[in-house]
């Protein structure tokens, strides 16, 4: 479904992403971890684009591109494929909460205005906004500007949806609810590749657990083989500091 | 002061009036067209016209307008006139035109110059995640910026418009060095003879308050209305 191969990313002289592969499968859940400064929001964003990847491979669905010498209608064709999550939100705000959702449906996808009101609408009542929908994004609290993000994402029928750290962002009490609508996301079959530091949601819904350090991927696995049975001491290192012995659950 | 003078003098006003809106007005759609591509240009990085453009803002707004006035008045049409009468170019002798365009051109290449700059703080007052997200829902750049840029930098760049406009208008007065009768060159025509200067600049000084007033508030109301999302008012 997805695969990035050998993808490599610097900033000025600092190397950020060394050769990075991974390979995520259709309707599959990938949660991407590890310390901050080890790529993995680097990783997310040259997936769609928002940051340009100096070589590597990507494969997205029938579209293989080399990241080296892309072209513009390349790029545009990924990212019409893919929707992102973003840690602040990102919301237009110039848009009222169902604008934000609409926009999309309609300049992109070219849909009518009907139509596209009435995902628009729809969607945003699946994340619990009904009652918000004309409201701009500052008179939103964070966790409700996370669900029009969501929805926005979700409204697009993606092929994947890219989650950048999704409730960084948010205040400890909003961050439950937030999680728990991403995982009705996951509960819908649509791809995802999710970098957090939330461990037990990692746990609890992702197929896939990528772990990152120092800009390469140092283990990949399902939950269980990563959690429970790191092989690498890197990894057990990191989940021993973010972990406490007692959390963790054994699969 | 004779209040008959300026009784009588009210109503004659209306064609200088309307020279005065038309450089204005004219200058400024014009002008503002320009600076929107030069903010444009230089905030985007494009290689060599960026730094030209920053040489001509820089230049224009440090030139005074009368100089670059002068310059579209006196210096062009002799110019013209040199490659006329030299080289046969078939351009036509515009040396002592009166009209309006060569105020105007000054004016709105000065305008170019100084609203760019007021674009270029407002796009720049953009936070970046607006044209990521964007992006992100699969839109072209020129979409990103005539659905969600521009509407929100035009909100920004607003109240800075308005005093941009209040200048035109004031700086109009200069165009009465280049032939044309516009309220200033009006009042002064007019009180020559007589020598009632004073009646005739108080009535235009309280004019020009009066067009400053009006254009002020008219700004507000437009800040008002397109920067609704701002203040968070819940449409129904």
């Amino acid at each position: 479904m997805i695969k990035i191969d050998d993808l490599k990313k610097s900033f000025g002289r600092n190397q950020i992403l060394k050769g990075v592969s991974i390979e995520v499968e259709q309707g599959g859940v990938t949660v991407i971890i590890g310390p901050s400064g080890s790529g993995k929001t680097t990783l997310l964003r040259c997936i769609d684009f928002l940051e340009r990847a100096d070589s590597g491979r990507l494969t997205l669905g029938d579209i293989t591109v080399d990241l080296e010498k892309c072209h513009k209608k390349d790029i545009l064709a990924i990212r019409r494929k893919c929707a992102f999550v973003f840690q602040n939100y990102g919301l237009f705000q110039n848009k009222t909460a169902l604008e934000n959702v609409m926009e999309g449906l309609t300049v992109v996808q070219k849909k009518s205005r009907e139509e596209a009101r009435r995902i628009a609408a729809e969607t945003l009542d699946w994340v619990g906004l009904s009652d918000r929908m004309d409201y701009y994004p500052v008179n939103l609290s964070g966790g409700q500007q996370q669900r029009v993000g969501i929805a926005r994402a979700v409204a697009l029928s993606p092929d994947v949806i890219l989650f950048d750290e999704p409730t960084s962002a948010l205040d400890p009490e909003l961050v439950g609810e937030t999680l728990e609508l991403i995982k009705k996301v996951a509960n819908r079959g649509i791809t995802m590749i999710v970098v957090t530091h939330e461990m037990a949601f990692a746990q609890d819904v992702a197929n896939q657990v990528i772990f990152m350090d120092e800009g390469v991927v140092v283990e990949a696995g399902t939950p269980g083989e990563v959690f429970s049975h790191p092989k690498n001491e890197r990894t057990k290192q990191f989940l021993a500091r973010i972990i406490p012995e007692d959390t963790i659950y054994y699969i | 002061m004779d209040f008959k003078f300026i009784v009588q003098m009210i109503p004659q006003m209306a064609p200088a009036l309307e020279n005065t809106f038309l450089i204005a007005v004219v200058s400024a759609v014009l002008g503002w067209i320009l600076g929107m591509v030069i903010a444009l240009i230089r905030t985007n990085r494009v290689r060599v016209l960026a730094r030209i453009l920053t040489v001509y803002v820089s230049f224009m707004r440090s030139v005074p307008l009368i100089i670059i006035m002068f310059f579209t008045y006196f210096a062009v049409p002799t110019l013209i006139a040199y490659y006329r009468v030299e080289h046969g170019l078939p351009v036509e002798n515009i040396a002592g035109n009166t009209s309006l365009v060569c105020p105007i051109a000054a004016m709105t290449l000065s305008e170019a110059a100084f609203s760019s700059e007021t674009f270029r703080s407002a796009l720049s007052a953009i936070p970046h995640d607006q044209m990521e997200a964007a992006k992100s829902v699969g839109m072209t750049g020129i979409q990103a910026y005539f659905r969600i840029i521009f509407p929100q930098a035009f909100v920004i760049a607003l109240p800075n418009m308005g005093g941009l406009f209040i200048g035109l208008i004031k700086n109009s007065s200069l165009a009465y060095y280049s032939g044309v009768v516009e309220v200033t060159g009006f009042a002064y025509t007019l009180a020559s003879p007589t020598y009632q200067f004073l009646e005739a600049f108080f009535v235009i000084a309280l004019l020009y308050e009066a067009l400053s007033f009006v254009f002020s508030r008219l700004f507000r109301i437009l800040e008002r209305a397109f920067g609704r999302y701002r203040t968070g008012i819940v449409l129904q």
